[in-house]
Formats: C-alpha cells, structure tokens, sequence
C-alpha cells in the first residue's frame, strides 16, 4: 500500500491549478480510464474549489491540504480546508426543478455522482473521495 | 481555455466557440465572452461545446447565468455538441432540462435556435 503524499496549498487559484496537475499525472500513470480520470478530476475540482471559496472564503492566509493514495484497488484523496465546516445533509438538491436555474450548487452533487465513496469529517471542513481503478 | 464570439445568420446568431477547459480560474474570461456575444443583440446565442475537454460545476453556473440573461432579454440560449462525458453532466445535473442541445451548429439554426 503506497503512503500517503500531501500538498499543501494557499486559497489562490494558482496554486489549485498545479496540485491538481501534478495529482492527475500520477493518476494517469495509475492506470485509471478516461471516464474514472475525469471523474477524478472533476471531483478533486469541486472539493478544492469548495474548500477555497466557502471553506477558507478566500482568505490567502488560510491553507487547503491535499493527501491523497493509491490503495492498490483504488485512488482516495482527502481535501481539508481551514474553515468552521458545513453539514453535507443541509446541502439543496441541485436537481430539483425549483434548484434548476440557481448557477450554484452542483459541486458536492457532481462528488457523489462521480466517486464511488465521498465521506466528510465531523467537523465537516475535510472531504474523503474514493475512486476504485476498475 | 480560449473562447472567441462569431456572427452567423446575418447577425441573427451569435456563436461562442469554447476550446479547452472551463474551470475555476478561466471563468471571468468565460463571462466576458458570453457578454460579448449578448452584446450583439441577436435573437440566439450558441456555446459551442465541441472542442471543450472538462467542465466544473462554477462552469455551469456560468452557462446558467448567461442563459437567465438570454431568457430577460428575450434571446434563446443553446448549447451545440458536448462531449459525451460533458453531455453525461448535463443529465446528471439534470440541466438537459433549462438547455436545449444541439448537434451542430448548422442544426440549431435549423431549428429556429
């Protein structure tokens, strides 16, 4: 079982950019399909972007925490922002046809549509997602 | 990302053509296109999705925006050929339901876009 790599990064749109670069270039060399790599992608995007906006609301002193692994069967990262957390349970159903026209609030949705496992901490501020290499 | 507006249709429609990917740090660029081309004032605005290889979910909202824009000014507001997995957002999110899609350009203006 591979150890855990961390980065750590400041709530700035730059350093997002790189840490997910550099994260789906080792996915990719893992092996995982094109639709499991952009499921990946896609929800690694919406947590950290999550954890930057609403999490550490922009604050350049404030740092997210990227820990990620591969298992051997499956590839989990964790996003851990600074912030006093949410309850995922309070989160609007995006879909509902009240919801539809809100151009906000697809994020935690596009996770659990796209991972196989997504689990928040207690405190609500660290996010895990799964993806199993199939 | 890289994004251009165009006039098709004597000026009835304009076109965005996205290539690349429409994330978190290109979305004031994506604004400013799609502002660019409700600008012209044509009775139909078409993102063309062809050429685009991801999107996140502020990229929807940004397409959402410009659509409630279309929508006040009374303008439609298509989508033209989303690559299968962007096309497997849309159901997923259920916006298939606010956008109609297209399979090409020459379609929607087919269709009366």
């Amino acid at each position: 079982m591979q150890d855990w790599h961390e980065i750590i990064i400041p709530s700035t749109p730059a350093g997002r950019q790189q840490a997910e670069q550099s994260i789906m270039e080792e996915v990719n060399r893992y092996g995982f399909s094109e639709e499991a790599c952009f499921s990946i992608r896609l929800a690694m995007e919406e947590a950290v972007v999550n954890a930057i906006k609403h999490g550490n609301r922009f604050d350049r002193n404030k740092k997210v925490t990227l820990r990620y692994r591969f298992n051997g069967s499956a590839f989990i990262l964790s996003v851990r922002d600074e912030g006093r957390g949410f309850d995922p349970e309070t989160v609007p159903d995006p879909t509902a046809p009240e919801n539809l026209t809100l151009p906000y609030g697809r994020g935690l949705m596009l996770m659990n549509a796209y991972m196989d496992r997504v689990e928040f901490s207690d405190a609500g501020n660290e996010v895990t997602l799964v993806k199993e290499n199939r | 990302m890289n994004a251009e507006v165009s006039q098709l249709a004597d000026g009835k429609v304009g076109v965005v053509s996205v290539e690349g990917e429409i994330d978190f740090s290109v979305l004031p660029r994506m604004r400013e296109v799609l502002d660019e081309a409700h600008a012209l004032d044509p009775s139909c605005v078409l993102v063309d999705l062809t050429r685009v290889t991801f999107i996140a979910s502020d990229g929807l909202g940004v397409l959402i925006e410009a659509h409630r824009r279309a929508d006040e000014e009374g303008r439609k507001f298509d989508l033209v050929h989303p690559q299968p997995h962007i096309l497997g957002m849309l159901r997923k999110t259920q916006l298939t339901k606010l956008f109609r899609v297209f399979e090409t350009v020459e379609d929607a203006i087919a269709a009366d876009c």
